[in-house]
């Protein structure tokens, strides 16, 4: 009788644990042709909306602007997983992903794991992509200051040490 | 010698006073003389309140008042009457379009509202400039509005471009559409904001005679699948407000563009810059000027998040419609309703 009520509680545990949002319910917040992120109905989904986003933001089977918008939303979670998983779009090859990838990073640990973005800057800074060399750049101005300032001695374009300083 | 003191403060202080209450006249004296004359030409002249006049000919079918400023500050316009006297802005207001550096008012934006000929009269303030453009050329059966399309990066979008042309073919207005421009690597990548330098540049390079449209590669600071820079835009006017912007990447499915959305995402942006509104929007409360164009009500709303989907709303609710707020994965958004055809028919490009 033990064992079964043991079981019981385990599969009841197992389901808390388990009640992620049907993805459509998060896919319906990334949906409009204007879209920009609320914070209050991502939170009103509940724990594991997170999970699903970081699903949605993997999945090459969607159009982009889902994918875009889900690694947006992330930025609304500063949990450890969702720290790797930006921190891998970050550092992807194509831009679109991993500027925003970076985006979502600064917003989600700036203040709580600064060295963690600034990781992530580093190599950012580096990047043939200016965008992205602007992004990090501008992020690496807060949170060291000399670093930013070299990177303006070594940056060879004008419009992109322009865009930096903004 | 207090004597003396005394009367020279007395003297001093009279000087004072009927300077001041002279001051005062002089200043109440201008007021009330500047009375506003009727401006000709494009360039509005109102007088030191933003009070001003101005006349449409007989044989006008649209006209379109500009109103710019510094980037930091909101044109707001605050009366437009017609020559009978009656108020637009009671109904017209809320559609006007107001940002910041750029604001205008389109007529007509439906059915409802006329350019009548004969003298109008007008309230504008935060502005630096304003301009009026007209359109006198006759409405064709199907006219004509011209559209250059510019790129940024090597991705084919004739496929897109034949199903935006073949949308407003369908419903009778012709497109025609110039070879497409390569853009500098500059602007591959630009702020959805039209005050924002770098976009601004970009789009000051369209015409005022076209819809500009702007493919970019992805927006540095957006995740929208497109923005027009107005509703309208500047038509008529060169400058930061004069185009929309299309963000390619975000059309893209595992490194694809999807032509059939990145089509309609064109002509969407460009019933914007022409002067159509979403006919519903996603809280399903807020609808557009025009009459006929269906209304996806809140009762739609199946789950009760109160965002009103594609999915929800259906044919029925207007979810084919090429204005409607979301994009449609399960079918085309290629219609429009003879109300929003009036306007774009009277665009004030279209020839």
């Amino acid at each position: 009788m033990k064992s079964v009520i043991l079981l019981v509680l385990i599969f009841i545990n197992t389901s808390l644990v388990m009640a992620v949002p049907e993805t459509n319910k998060v896919m319906r917040l990334l949906e409009g042709r204007h879209w920009e992120l609320r914070e209050g109905p991502f939170k009103r989904l509940g724990e594991g909306a997170d999970q699903r986003l970081r699903e949605i933001a993997d999945n090459t089977s969607l159009t982009n602007y889902l994918r875009f918008r889900a690694l947006i939303a992330l930025s609304l979670y500063d949990n450890e997983e969702t720290g790797v998983h930006l921190e891998r779009h970050a550092r992807s090859g194509d831009s679109s992903f991993a500027r925003r990838g970076f985006s979502s990073l600064t917003r989600a640990f700036s203040r709580s794991e600064p060295d963690r973005v600034r990781k992530v800057a580093e190599h950012l800074m580096e990047s043939p992509e200016a965008q992205l060399r602007i992004a990090a750049a501008r992020e690496m101005r807060k949170i060291d200051p000399p670093a930013y300032r070299q990177f303006l001695q070594r940056e060879s374009k004008a419009w992109v040490r322009e865009a930096a300083r903004e | 010698m207090l004597g003396l003191l005394r009367s020279i403060l007395i003297l001093l202080l009279l000087t004072l006073v009927i300077q001041s209450c002279g001051s005062s006249d002089t200043n109440q004296n201008d007021v009330d003389s500047e009375l506003p004359t009727v401006s000709t030409g494009n360039d509005l002249n109102p007088n030191s309140s933003g009070n001003g006049l101005f006349e449409i000919k007989s044989g006008t079918v649209s006209f379109l008042i500009h109103a710019t400023s510094a980037t930091n500050t909101k044109p707001q316009f605050n009366s437009l009457k017609d020559p009978d006297g009656n108020e637009l802005l009671t109904t017209l207001g809320e559609f006007a379009w107001k940002s910041n550096g750029y604001s205008n008012l389109l007529v007509p934006i439906s059915s409802s509202y006329d350019p009548k000929p004969g003298i109008w009269s007008y309230s504008a303030t935060n502005y630096s400039q304003l301009k009026l453009d007209m359109r006198t050329s006759e409405i064709p059966e199907t006219p004509t509005i011209k559209v250059q399309p510019y790129i940024s990066g090597s991705d084919n979008i004739s496929s897109a471009l034949n199903i935006m042309k073949s949308i407003f073919s369908t419903n009778g207005i012709n497109l025609d559409v110039e070879d497409t421009e390569t853009l500098e690597s500059k602007y591959s990548q630009v702020s959805y904001n039209f005050n924002n330098s770098t976009t601004s540049e970009m789009v000051s390079k369209g015409d005022e005679d076209k819809v500009n449209l702007f493919f970019i590669t992805d927006y540095t600071d957006a995740a929208y699948l497109g923005n027009a820079a107005g509703i309208p835009g500047s038509q008529g006017l060169k400058g930061s407000h004069n185009g929309v912007l299309i963000n390619l990447s975000a059309h893209k499915t595992g490194g694809s563009l999807n032509n059939q959305l990145l089509g309609e995402t064109a002509g969407h942006e460009m019933g914007h810059f022409l002067g159509l509104f979403h006919p519903s929007e996603s809280g399903g409360t807020l609808f557009d000027p025009i009459a006929d164009t269906p209304q996806c009500p809140l009762s739609q709303n199946s789950n009760n998040d109160s965002k009103l989907t594609a999915e929800e709303c259906g044919q029925q609710y207007g979810a084919d419609n090429l204005m409607f707020w979301d994009s449609w994965e399960n079918g085309n958004q290629d219609n429009l309703t003879e109300g929003q055809v009036y306007v774009l028919k009277r665009a004030l490009i279209a020839k």
